[in-house]
């Protein structure tokens, strides 16, 4: 099935939750070396609440319009709903099978997000 | 023109294939040459006092012949069969390891493949010396007078430059700059990555001067895990191997062992014998076509991707202008279009390109300023027809993803 559906190429020309904070909570950055995709994830808490979030970097259609999905989904939710989340949720977000070559493409905001989290445990401990 | 010629092209008729610089496809007569092997001839290599080894030997020894021949050297013992570019560029890194001084300085340059970079950057770590890296001019062509200021000044023990780029097609004029390095700097060991030319240009390794030249078999229409490395006589004669096994040595004590003349001393182990004789047939399937042929047809082509990509609008293509210094590889990036979204909407199409650095980091950080770029590759078997479909999905993916023709 074609993966560039309108949807995503919106996500794409005009990626949500785009650009970054003053002062955010916490951030983290993924990158996917092969091809030079970097994902720079930034978050605003309160009390264990996603109550904002930013994104910012480089990278294709694939890689961009799942972070600006995922930015969306995660908004608003506890940080407990958002630690095992996985590239299936991904997968549904974007309501396209996608290749194995491209589901690294599609993770990397994710895996900034993941980092993200875990940056504000091991800040509490 | 030679579609016919490739059961790959029967199987897939709606294939459009240009990924020729990642590897070519195999012709009928690759294919029957290593059946027939299989089911005719085969036997181990060397030293079998039977019929069908004997047989296996000469098939063997005959690919060797043809390579030599095929690129000119002077003799067949020059030729040493490897499991292809990476292995003949590593194996010639160990191997000269042994004779390399402390703090030598060895020269690579910006347009080198990973394989014709990382090999020497390392042994250059190894023996506490200097790596240096030549660039380019401002038109995708080899710095030279950065790369004869270089020689001169600091008499590097080697020189290693492609002949083609695997990403801006440029081909470096490697007769006047092998000659011109053993002016400045006689005893300069110059290491030749032919492994995007031996497919598009005429070889000749003794034209050429070069102290050793690698190259695959699969990029020439023969099969994977097959490769050459040329050794001039003085190296093929005093290097030491850096393989150690059966099959290349002379005597064997506790304290120590002698090795066999070459290239049997290069030659550890059983080798890839169905994938030499299949380069040898690779070789008689260009020289059946005729190199002049090849060349013509191929600069035909390229003549044609240079005068129609400007149609496409905000395509940038890093690459040299003139035909006369570049192969027909063609990497470029479409404005607001990433590569790889690019090369996945074209196999929408059934055209296969390749996406990424290509195995040329440096190249891309330093020179293109573009992590990634999209690759077009053109081999014999490609038409002005294939070239019409590439140009008409290029539009059609700027339209997808800008709304913009």
């Amino acid at each position: 099935m074609d993966i560039y559906q309108e949807n995503l190429i919106d996500h794409y020309n005009n990626p949500r939750n785009y650009g970054s904070f003053d002062k955010a909570s916490t951030a983290a950055k993924a990158e996917n070396v092969s091809c030079g995709d970097s994902i720079n994830i930034e978050l605003m808490m309160s009390g264990k609440k996603i109550s904002d979030i930013r994104f910012n970097g480089e990278g294709c259609a694939v890689c961009i319009a799942s972070t600006s999905l995922l930015t969306e989904f995660v908004k608003g939710k506890n940080l407990d709903q958002c630690k095992n989340l996985s590239y299936s949720d991904i997968k549904s977000l974007l309501g396209v099978e996608l290749s194995p070559s491209r589901i690294k493409c599609a993770s990397i905001g994710l895996e900034a997000l993941k980092l993200a989290i875990k940056n504000i445990d091991s800040a509490k401990k | 023109m030679h579609k016919e010629d490739f059961k790959i092209f029967k199987n897939h008729p709606e294939l459009i294939y240009l990924d020729n610089a990642a590897s070519s496809q195999k012709p009928i007569t690759v294919v029957n040459a290593v059946e027939n092997f299989y089911s005719e001839s085969y036997a181990n290599v060397h030293r079998g006092s039977y019929s069908l080894s004997e047989k296996a030997t000469q098939m063997y020894e005959d690919s060797r012949e043809k390579v030599k021949n095929f690129i000119n050297a002077k003799n067949s013992d020059q030729i040493i069969f490897t499991n292809g570019t990476t292995s003949g560029i590593n194996m010639l890194a160990y191997s000269l390891e042994t004779i390399i001084p402390e703090n030598a300085i060895i020269v690579a340059t910006k347009m080198d493949h990973h394989s014709n970079f990382i090999p020497w950057q390392q042994l250059a770590h190894r023996k506490h010396g200097q790596f240096k890296v030549v660039g380019l001019t401002t038109d995708y062509i080899l710095d030279l007078n950065e790369l004869y200021t270089l020689v001169e000044k600091s008499k590097p023990f080697i020189v290693a430059l492609p002949h083609m780029s695997n990403v801006l097609g440029t081909i470096n004029p490697v007769n006047e700059i092998s000659s011109k390095i053993h002016s400045l700097s006689p005893k300069t060991i110059v290491v030749i990555d032919a492994a995007q030319s031996i497919a598009h240009i005429k070889i000749d390794v003794q034209r050429i001067g070069c102290d050793a030249l690698v190259f695959s078999g699969h990029k020439m229409f023969g099969p994977s895990g097959i490769g050459i490395l040329y050794l001039s006589e003085t190296l093929v004669n005093d290097l030491n191997p850096s393989y150690f096994g059966g099959g290349m040595i002379n005597k064997v004590e506790i304290e120590v062992s002698t090795w066999d003349t070459p290239p049997h001393k290069f030659e550890a182990g059983t080798p890839n014998i169905e994938g030499a004789i299949g380069l040898g047939a690779a070789v008689d399937y260009i020289l059946n076509i005729g190199l002049k042929t090849l060349c013509d047809y191929e600069k035909n082509l390229t003549e044609y991707f240079m005068d129609n990509y400007r149609n496409i609008n905000d395509i940038k293509l890093f690459g040299p202008n003139s035909l006369n210094n570049r192969g027909p590889v063609f990497s470029f990036i479409l404005t607001g279009i990433h590569s790889h979204d690019l090369s996945e909407l074209l196999n929408e199409d059934s055209i296969a390109v390749r996406s990424g650095h290509h195995c040329a980091q440096i190249l891309h950080k330093d020179i293109l300023k573009t992590p990634a770029t999209t690759r077009v590759s053109l081999s014999i078997y490609n038409t002005k027809n294939d070239l019409d479909l590439l140009f008409k999905a290029l539009n059609k993916a700027r339209w997808t993803f800008t709304k913009k023709i």
